[in-house]
C-alpha cells in the first residue's frame, strides 16, 4: 500500500503516527482515505468548501502534485507520499 | 582584491584554512562577505552564532524587540544578563564577544517594505530567521528584486523545513508558497510552542548553507527542501522547482516591487497581538473578577489546548480548543454571557471574532488573557 508521511505537527490527529498507510489509485482518493481514517485531521488539511488547504503541499516520491496533476496525480503501490504543511516559526 | 588576514586571524581560523575547499582564499572570501540575518531569535541565534565564528566579515541583525526570560529556553546568542535590553545589541554583544575582528551592524527596526530594500542591499546573502508569514515574504521578494540568495528555516514544536531560494538558480519560496495560509491556520512558536533545541539544528544548517553559497563550494539546498522530524530524527528532501507562473521571479511576473505584506497575509491588527480584540469586546481581568460575584456570573470558556490547563486556569471554565471551535459553536447557549479567554489573550481575540461572525452577541474576550490575570488579580497564577 502506498505510505503517507506526516509532520510532527500533525500526529496529535492521527494516534501519534508518523506514516500511514492509505488505499487510493489517485492523490485524491488518497486524501478521503485519509480523512475516513482519522476525521480529527480534516479540518487541517481541507477547507470548508472541500478543497486542499492553500498551504498544504504533497509530494509524490520527493516530487510535488502541482508539477505533476495535482489532485489528479496516480499513485502506484510502492508510492511514498509526504504530506507538508507551511510552518513558519522562527 | 580580498582582504588580508592578519596573524591573530590566521591562528583562529586555523581549521578553516586546514580544509582545502576553504584554504587562505576561502577565508578571505568570507572576510570580504556580508549577511543580513533577519531576527534574533530561535533561528537567527544559531545562524548569527555560526556566520560570527566563521568569520563572515559583516553581519547584519534586524529585530525590534528586547530579550524577555521566555526567549533563553532557545535564543543562545542572548542570555540572562541581557534580559531587559534590546535584541540586536544584546547579539551584538555576544557576536563580537566570540570574534571581535568581524562588523556587526545592529538594526533595530522592524523589517518592513519600507526599508527592506535600503537595508539589505548592503549585503551578499539574507538568512530568514524571521518568526511570521509578512516577514517571509517581504525577505523573499526583496532578495529576488535584489538578485540575491536567501537562506530560509521554519520551525514549530518538533519540525524543521529548510532551504535556499535563489531566483538566479532556481525557486523562490512564493514559488512553493505562492499564497499564505489564512490567518488562524499556521499557530506561532508562541502559542503552540517549540522545542529549544530545534531552531539550534534548523539554524545550524541556515548557517552552513549561507557558508557554502559565500564560499562557492559544496551542493547547496537550492531546488530542494529539507524537511527535519526531531522526534522521529528523520531528514527528508523533496525537490522544489521554479513555478513558471510565479508572481515575482517568473518570466511574466507581474509584482516589481514591495508589497503591503500584512494586508496580503490577512494578519490582523496590533492590538489582536497584544492580547485585545478590541475594546468594544474586551473584558479586563479586574472587570472579570467582579462579574464572577454576579449571579449567574459570565460562562467562561478556555480555547487553549487541554493540556495548558495543567499550567494555569480560571475555576469553571469550560475547555473549547480554538481549532475545533466551530464544530461545537451550537453547543453554546447565545443567551448567556461568555468570556473567552487563553494565554495571552491573541487565541482568544480570534476565537471571539469567529462567535461575533456567528451571530453571538453576549461574548466577551479577557484582555491579555491567564497572563494578565495574573498580574493584575491572582499574582499565585504562573505565568508562561
Amino acid at each position: 500500500m502506498p505510505t503517507l508521511t506526516l509532520p510532527a505537527l500533525m500526529k496529535y490527529y492521527v494516534n501519534d503516527l508518523s506514516e500511514v498507510q492509505i488505499t487510493g489509485s489517485t492523490v485524491s482518493q488518497a486524501i478521503n482515505d485519509l480523512t475516513s481514517q482519522y476525521p480529527a485531521i480534516k479540518p487541517h488539511i481541507i477547507d470548508n468548501q472541500g478543497r486542499l488547504r492553500r498551504h498544504v503541499n504533497l509530494f509524490i516520491n520527493k516530487e510535488n502534485i502541482n508539477n505533476l496533476n495535482g489532485l489528479d496525480t496516480s499513485i502506484e503501490e510502492s508510492d511514498i507520499i509526504i504530506l507538508m504543511p507551511s510552518i513558519t516559526g522562527g | 582584491m580580498l582582504p588580508f588576514l592578519s596573524r591573530e586571524e590566521i591562528l583562529r581560523y586555523s581549521r578553516h584554512l586546514l580544509i582545502p575547499d576553504v584554504g587562505l582564499e576561502g577565508q578571505r572570501k568570507l572576510k570580504q562577505s556580508s549577511a543580513l540575518v533577519i531576527g534574533t531569535g530561535g533561528l537567527g541565534s544559531p545562524v548569527s552564532l555560526y556566520l560570527a565564528a566563521a568569520g563572515v566579515g559583516r553581519i547584519g541583525v534586524v529585530d525590534f524587540d528586547i530579550v524577555d526570560v521566555t526567549n533563553l529556553q532557545r535564543q543562545i546568542v542572548h542570555g540572562t544578563s541581557t534580559v531587559g535590553i534590546l535584541k540586536v545589541d544584546s547579539a551584538r554583544q555576544r557576536l563580537l564577544d566570540l570574534n571581535p575582528h568581524i562588523q556587526v551592524d545592529a538594526i533595530n527596526e522592524p523589517f518592513t517594505s519600507n526599508n527592506a530594500m535600503h537595508i539589505a542591499k548592503n549585503y551578499d546573502i539574507i538568512i530568514d530567521g524571521s518568526d511570521n508569514f509578512p516577514t517571509r515574504y517581504l525577505s523573499n521578494d526583496t532578495a529576488v528584486f535584489l538578485g540575491i540568495p536567501n537562506v530560509f528555516g521554519a520551525i514549530y514544536r518538533f519540525d524543521g523545513q529548510a532551504s535556499v531560494f535563489y531566483a538566479a538558480q532556481g525557486p523562490c519560496y512564493r514559488c512553493l508558497f505562492p499564497e499564505p495560509p489564512p490567518p488562524d491556520m499556521v499557530p506561532s512558536c508562541a502559542e503552540g510552542g517549540v522545542l529549544g533545541v530545534l531552531p539550534g539544528t534548523i539554524g545550524s544548517i541556515q548557517a552552513t548553507e549561507a557558508i557554502k553559497m559565500l564560499l562557492g563550494i559544496g551542493s547547496s539546498l537550492v531546488g530542494r527542501l529539507l524537511l527535519y522530524n526531531a522526534l522521529d530524527m528523520s531528514f527528508e528532501f523533496v525537490t522544489l522547482r521554479k513555478n513558471p507562473k510565479c508572481r515575482v521571479c517568473g518570466p511574466e511576473a507581474d509584482i516589481k516591487e514591495l508589497i503591503d505584506y500584512d494586508e496580503f497575509c490577512g494578519v490582523p491588527g496590533r492590538e489582536v497581538h497584544e492580547g485585545s480584540a478590541g475594546i468594544e469586546w474586551d473584558i479586563t481581568p479586574v472587570e472579570l473578577f467582579d462579574a464572577l460575584k454576579l449571579s449567574p456570573p459570565p460562562l467562561l470558556i478556555d480555547v487553549r489546548e487541554p493540556h495548558e490547563q495543567q499550567i494555569a486556569s480560571l475555576p469553571g471554565a469550560i475547555n473549547m480548543p480554538l481549532g475545533a471551535m466551530a464544530a461545537h459553536l451550537s453547543e453554546l447557549d447565545t443567551a448567556r454571557d461568555m468570556v473567552l479567554f487563553c494565554k495571552a489573550g491573541t487565541r482568544s481575540s480570534r476565537a471571539l471574532e469567529l462567535l461575533v461572525s456567528a451571530g453571538f452577541k453576549r461574548v466577551k474576550n479577557l484582555k491579555g488573557g491567564l497572563n494578565a490575570w495574573a498580574k493584575e488579580v491572582d499574582p499565585t497564577l504562573p505565568i508562561y
